[in-house]
């Protein structure tokens, strides 16, 4: 199974991303990041179909909210994405 | 029990409060702890009730709304993220001990900005006199929590923007009550109580925030863990430590009420209840009421004095015969020196959403008897 994770800096900012890409009709969930997946520890991360990306990273973008990071997993591995 | 204290709390609130308090002691836990679905949970009331608030007093985003303890706790955010020891600060002259004890404690260099009761036009020249090009902050009650006074706050931000000095506004007495409009003012920072006019519970308050802010509290977040520093976002960087969900949720459901109440509705209800208050009051002798020509700069809150009577005794004998007031100075002695009442005090009598003209009218019947009885 392929999805994305947009890490968001907190759990405020992944419900305001979740909000955002709800609006646009992306559908998502928000999790705990995996812990190898953030430097500074404990952050939150908006799930995704890989297909919707595009999309999420406009709608994100119009909303002006930053992902600090994006990951697709894909073959059982995170994969980092640049923002655009 | 007539309550007529609602300046100090709303003690009447609407049911869905108490409602959402038992729900979220039974199903939350904390936002941004877990991805369980009490975390979970608790992560979306908090969220809704940020959004919420964010849109009744149209802040642009909802990290900007930080929950705090009590409108005490966000202002002395605010003043310490502002003012340094010893700074310049302009207040007003009906602040209340919430920001003038934060500010004798850093020994700031306090003006006033002095204008009389229910005298508004007058502000604005007292503000742009008292401002100097060192003021670090000017700090405005949007009511007086002693007189109900409508401060001209919009005025004052537009002066405060035009001199580039950051404005902290007090709205205690006035969140949920008079409108607000966070992003029109350009205020640093507005903080409020959940407890009065939002209808939430005790132990709960909101700091809307324009500037970077410095914590009052250190400590946990759920955000970034592996550093010590605190967060530099909001509003990890000041809420560390565990939150009061069942506050919260309560809380959420106190500004809804509001914003499907409307805030000019629940004004208009508290002034024409103010009003008859007064004109009740008027036909007692030897009372003196403290109000203005007419009730345009006056929100839900009314005080006033009887010859013959001490505050404190008057205010006494009422609650023995079922009615609640507040009496004193009301933790505002510079806005009771401002008026004139400081060696005096005054009895106040404050209302809410939840008062009635019946028991406006049976107040007036019972403080006719008392005063009659000591006559």
């Amino acid at each position: 199974m392929e999805y994305v994770l947009i890490i968001a800096r907190s759990i405020t900012y992944a419900q305001r991303m979740s909000v955002a890409l709800e609006q646009v009709g992306v559908t998502n969930r928000i999790y705990r990041a995996p812990a190898g997946l953030t430097e500074r520890g404990c952050a939150y991360a908006v799930r995704i179909r890989e297909q919707d990306l595009p999309k999420a990273l406009t709608a994100l973008h119009q909303a002006q909210i930053r992902p600090v990071q994006i990951y697709l997993f894909s073959h059982g591995a995170y994969q980092e994405l640049p923002e655009r | 029990m007539i309550y007529l204290d609602s300046a100090a709390t709303t003690f009447q609130k609407p049911p869905a409060v108490r409602q959402a308090m038992l729900q979220a002691m039974d199903g939350m836990t904390t936002p941004g702890r877990g991805g369980y679905p009490a975390a979970q949970a608790a992560a979306q009331a908090a969220f809704r009730c940020r959004s919420e608030i964010a849109e009744l007093f149209h802040v642009p985003s909802p990290e900007q709304v930080v929950f705090t303890s009590n409108a005490t706790h966000g202002l002395n955010i605010a003043i310490k993220t502002l003012v340094h020891p010893g700074g310049h600060v302009v207040i007003s002259g009906y602040e209340h001990n919430a920001v003038t004890r934060p500010l004798y404690a850093l020994k700031a260099r306090t003006l006033v900005a002095d204008t009389p009761l229910f005298r508004p036009e007058l502000s604005l020249a007292a503000f742009e006199q008292a401002i100097t090009p060192d003021t670090e902050a000017v700090i405005c009650s949007q009511v007086s929590n002693v007189f109900g006074f409508i401060q001209p706050v919009e005025e004052i931000a537009a002066l405060c923007r035009k001199r580039g000095v950051p404005l902290i506004v007090d709205a205690s007495q006035g969140a949920g009550v008079v409108p607000l409009d966070f992003s029109e003012l350009g205020a640093a920072f507005v903080a409020m109580p959940g407890h009065k006019g939002l209808y939430g519970p005790q132990g709960t308050g909101v700091l809307l925030c324009g500037e970077k802010t410095c914590p009052l509290l250190e400590g946990g977040t759920g955000s970034q863990s592996r550093e010590q520093e605190m967060p530099d976002f909001l509003p990890d960087r000041l809420e560390a430590g565990t939150h009061n969900m069942p506050g919260i949720a309560g809380l959420l459901e106190g500004v809804r009420f509001v914003r499907a109440t409307g805030t000019e509705n629940i004004l208009d209800h508290e002034r024409k209840l103010i009003g008859l208050l007064a004109d009740g009051l008027r036909e007692l002798p030897n009372v003196h009421l403290y109000t203005g020509e007419n009730l345009n700069h006056q929100a839900g809150v009314l005080s006033f004095a009887a010859r013959g009577w001490d505050v404190e005794d008057l205010g006494e004998a009422l609650a023995q015969a079922g009615v609640a007031v507040r009496a004193g100075l009301h933790c505002a002695p510079l806005a009771h020196r401002t008026a004139g009442t400081f060696e005096t005090g005054t009895v106040r009598l404050s209302v809410s959403a939840f008062n009635t003209k019946e028991e406006i009218a049976e107040f007036l019947v019972i403080l006719r008897k008392i005063m009659n009885r000591n006559s």
